[in-house]
């Protein structure tokens, strides 16, 4: 899709994005740049006045994949929503990288949160700035996604009208980039690439955090630990720990209020900030403070009264879990001094099953198991890691590319977690269904050691627009399946292809994004011998190679025929493979990987060698008979050559004798 | 029916023309008629006698090689007779002039050499054919081999090559 004009350096270097979009590195748009791509600009070759600017995503953190087709759908102007995507060579970086062709806003509403900024009116706020997030939020809403990236930063003017258009969404995991302030209680709790894509709540949560900004004309919390600012959210409640920071009354306190109700249920929703925008009047709903208990309960010399915070403390200290179970005190906290018969039951559903492991493992599956019986609504918390139910992909990607705690979340999802975070949920909501069916799969994925499975496997069945992370490709940045050829043809090329040729991850992203290759291929491709091995990794590259816009794989080829004799060995008929042999040259150097697999495992071929071999072997037998029939003739050879040679003389004697007769009746006549 | 079953099993097998009782019909009639005659027949054809006596192979070679030999060795002493009056004087010429010994004699030898001869001719001529086709049949199974593997010379279902 990409190609490259000039050199890497040259002053007139331009990458394109198909035939009509030149992205130039050399000139950045840092005003649209987001915290996980960089800007820069585009040329329309087709409409040059056009103002546009690629968001080039940063290859260590996963983007949104599955949102660019339903985003690019949308017919809302009040979204920056890419209009052109693809990869691209990035010479800056010399690797390629996913690209992203947006229409270009005229600026950022608000620079930075780092300093204060000119406070926005109640008027402007809602001609300029709420109708049109409100209708960005309805549109993505409407199609059942989220945009999980609302900050005053991140929400920038256009160009025609000033209204306002929310910003890039798509460029990093869902919520990345969001500080804790913009993030409700519970996505809060959770590590920054594992907020998931939550649910419109957390959206319109997000937006009544901006709300909040944009009227102070600061962040208010700019200056605090991110850390102390969530507790500070789980002790008082988000807003009224806000409101406490603000020394003047608190402008369009309703709608901040409303939005920022940390119950998701009591959460004004799009149509209740409609009706505000309106008529400027709905009733806020009073939110119930989460339940206190009459005593604290101590861990580590701190007195908790609500079972968030006790979860939270547990979670930092998994190791005290087992005893407090074992004495039974948190069970009778639960039942008199919290007075929760649900959490009390979630508890003892809890401490009965924590799994088979046993030490320090056990102590942590036990301990996340009691985070999520206190506190349901929170993500699932293990050994380190925390991830909203739904955003174990996103932070699988990122732990993965750190090399620290990916195996902490297989653990969790062999720990069957997400399922006991599931059945403590007081409802289930539809969009559960699938992740429930997503979790157990994941669990059948992990146990299998078969190439294409394994951890490796999960990272890209839950992140469908990860690249392909082999050490080998992963410059290449490939996202579909059909560029893994290409790919694996420069490394080929460039001498960077290990062995095996197929490592885990390849073989993992083939087994994710190539669902109609059925599963036969992981025994053939994990088997001892080599030449399975081999002939397994060339049906896949030839299935591979069939895929998109056929291109020819040279280097590749070569490097799967210095494999070829082993595979041309298993003909039986000599001349046979010579012939093949022969062609194999040829067929490498054109880079066609389905002839060589032909060459390799044609059928018909194949049908036809073991018919002659048969047919041979038949022959070989029959010759082995003759060659003893004769051995055992041998001894009956005087016999036959008696019975010969006399007959032979009797005949002769009759002739001679006739002809003898007839001389003496001449003589004598 | 257990007579009929006996009288079956005594039942003789069917002779052919029984040779020796003929020969003898034929030289006593030949002695009664032509007493002459006789005596060269008898006395040429001792050979003949000798192989019919030491014959003992199923296939009667040795006679069946001598007889037609020895035989036509009579004829010209038998045609010296007729011309000598066919008395019992001209038998004792004919059995007196040495040639017709020669003759008679040496016919039957020629015989004797060639049922000793043939047997051994045949004997190389087989060998040689026997050696010609194991050559044949053994660069065969060499082909067969080399083409496809010593796999092709077990037996069984076939296997997959290594």
């Amino acid at each position: 899709m990409a190609l490259m004009d000039a050199e890497p350096g040259a002053s007139s270097l331009t990458v394109r994005l198909g035939d009509r979009y030149e992205i130039l590195p050399g000139e950045p748009a840092e005003a649209f740049r987001s915290p996980t791509a960089d800007a820069f600009r585009v040329v329309d070759r087709e409409r040059p006045a056009d103002h546009l600017f690629a968001l080039v995503c940063s290859a260590a953190i996963p983007p949104r994949g599955t949102l660019l087709e339903p985003l690019s759908s949308i017919h809302a102007d009040t979204l920056v929503k890419p209009v052109r995507w693809g990869v691209v060579d990035w010479p800056p970086l010399n690797r390629r990288v996913l690209a992203l062709i947006c229409e270009q806003p005229e600026s950022r509403l608000v620079a930075t949160l780092a300093e204060p900024f000119q406070p926005f009116g109640e008027d402007e706020l809602v001609t300029l700035v709420l109708p049109p997030v409100m209708a960005g939020l309805k549109a993505l809403f409407d199609l059942g996604l989220t945009h999980r990236a609302i900050r005053p930063t991140n929400l920038f003017r256009r160009a025609a009208d000033r209204r306002v258009m929310l910003g890039d969404c798509v460029s990093g995991p869902p919520a990345f980039s969001q500080p804790i302030l913009f993030e409700t209680i519970e996505s809060g709790l959770a590590m920054p690439s594992g907020r998931g894509s939550g649910t419109p709540a957390d959206d319109l949560y997000a937006l009544g955090a901006s709300l909040f900004c944009l009227v102070q004309g600061e962040d208010s919390t700019r200056d605090m630990d991110p850390q102390e600012l969530l507790g500070a959210k789980i002790a008082r409640g988000s807003f009224n720990f806000l409101q406490s920071l603000t020394r003047q009354p608190l402008k369009m306190s309703e709608p901040i209020r409303g939005l920022l109700a940390d119950n998701p249920r009591e959460r004004w929703a799009l149509h209740d900030l409609d009706s505000w925008v309106q008529r400027r009047r709905v009733t806020v709903r009073q939110s119930a403070p989460p339940k206190r208990a009459a005593r604290p309960f101590e861990v580590g010399g701190e007195g908790h009264l609500t079972a968030r915070s006790l979860a939270c403390a547990l979670v930092r200290d998994p190791g005290a879990v087992s005893g407090i179970i074992a004495a039974g005190d948190l069970d009778a906290w639960l039942q008199r001094s919290l007075a929760d018969p649900e959490r009390s039951a979630a508890m003892a559903l809890a401490a009965a099953d924590a799994g088979g492991a046993d030490g320090a493992s056990r102590e942590a599956r036990l301990a996340a198991r009691v985070a999520i019986a206190l506190d349901p609504a929170a993500p699932v918390r293990f050994s380190g890691i925390s991830c909203a139910i739904d955003g174990f992909g996103p932070a699988l990607a990122e732990l993965f590319r750190s090399n620290e705690g990916a195996a902490a979340i297989a653990e969790a999802i062999t720990a069957r977690l997400p399922q006991f975070w599931f059945s403590v949920q007081r409802t289930f909501r539809p969009d559960h269904a699938p992740l429930l069916k997503s979790f157990d799969r994941m669990r059948l994925l992990l146990e299998d050691r078969r190439p294409g499975f394994g951890l490796a496997r999960m990272l890209y069945e839950l992140n469908s627009g990860l690249h392909c992370q082999s050490p080998a490709i992963e410059r290449d940045c490939v996202i579909e399946a059909r560029e893994l050829v290409p790919a694996l043809e420069r490394a080929a090329a460039a001498g960077r292809l290990g062995e095996p040729l197929l490592d885990r991850h390849v073989a993992a992203f083939i087994a994710a994004r190539c669902r109609s290759l059925g599963a036969d291929w992981h025994d053939d491709l994990g088997s001892a011998n080599p030449e399975m091995r081999a002939l397994a990794t060339l049906k896949l590259l030839a299935f591979l190679q069939g895929l998109g816009t056929w291109r020819k794989a040279p280097a590749l080829a070569e490097r799967m025929a210095r494999e070829m004799p082993a595979l041309i060995a298993r003909y039986r008929g000599r001349t046979r493979r010579t012939r093949l042999l022969a062609n194999l040259g040829r067929l490498a150097g054109a880079g066609n990987l389905a002839a060589l697999l032909a060459l390799a495992a044609d059928p018909a071929e194949r049908r036809q060698d073991d018919l002659e071999f048969r047919a041979a072997r038949s022959e070989f037998a029959s010759v082995s008979r003759q060659i003893a029939a004769l051995a055992r003739a041998a001894e009956t050879r005087g016999e036959e050559a008696t019975a010969l040679g006399g007959t032979i003389a009797a005949v002769t004697a009759a002739l001679v004798g006739a002809i003898g007769a007839l001389g003496s009746i001449v003589i004598a006549g | 029916m257990a007579r009929k079953i006996a009288t079956a099993t005594r039942a003789r097998p069917r002779r052919g023309f029984d040779w020796t009782a003929g020969l003898a019909v034929l030289a006593i009639a030949i002695a009664v008629a032509a007493l002459p005659l006789f005596m060269i027949l008898l006395a040429g054809l001792v050979p003949t006698a000798v192989a019919a006596l030491i014959d003992r192979h199923p296939g009667r070679y040795l006679i069946r090689t001598v007889a037609p030999v020895n035989l036509a060795g009579t004829v010209l002493p038998a045609l010296t007779l007729f011309e000598t009056g066919f008395g019992l004087s001209g038998g004792l010429h004919v059995l007196a002039d040495p040639r017709n010994w020669l003759v008679m004699y040496g016919a039957a030898a020629v015989g004797w050499g060639l049922h000793w001869a043939m047997p051994q001719i045949a004997r190389v001529v087989l060998d040689v054919m026997a050696s010609q086709a194991e050559q044949r049949l053994r660069r065969r199974a060499d082909q067969l081999v080399a083409e496809w593997g010593a796999d092709v010379s077990s037996e069984g279902p076939a296997q997959p090559p290594k």
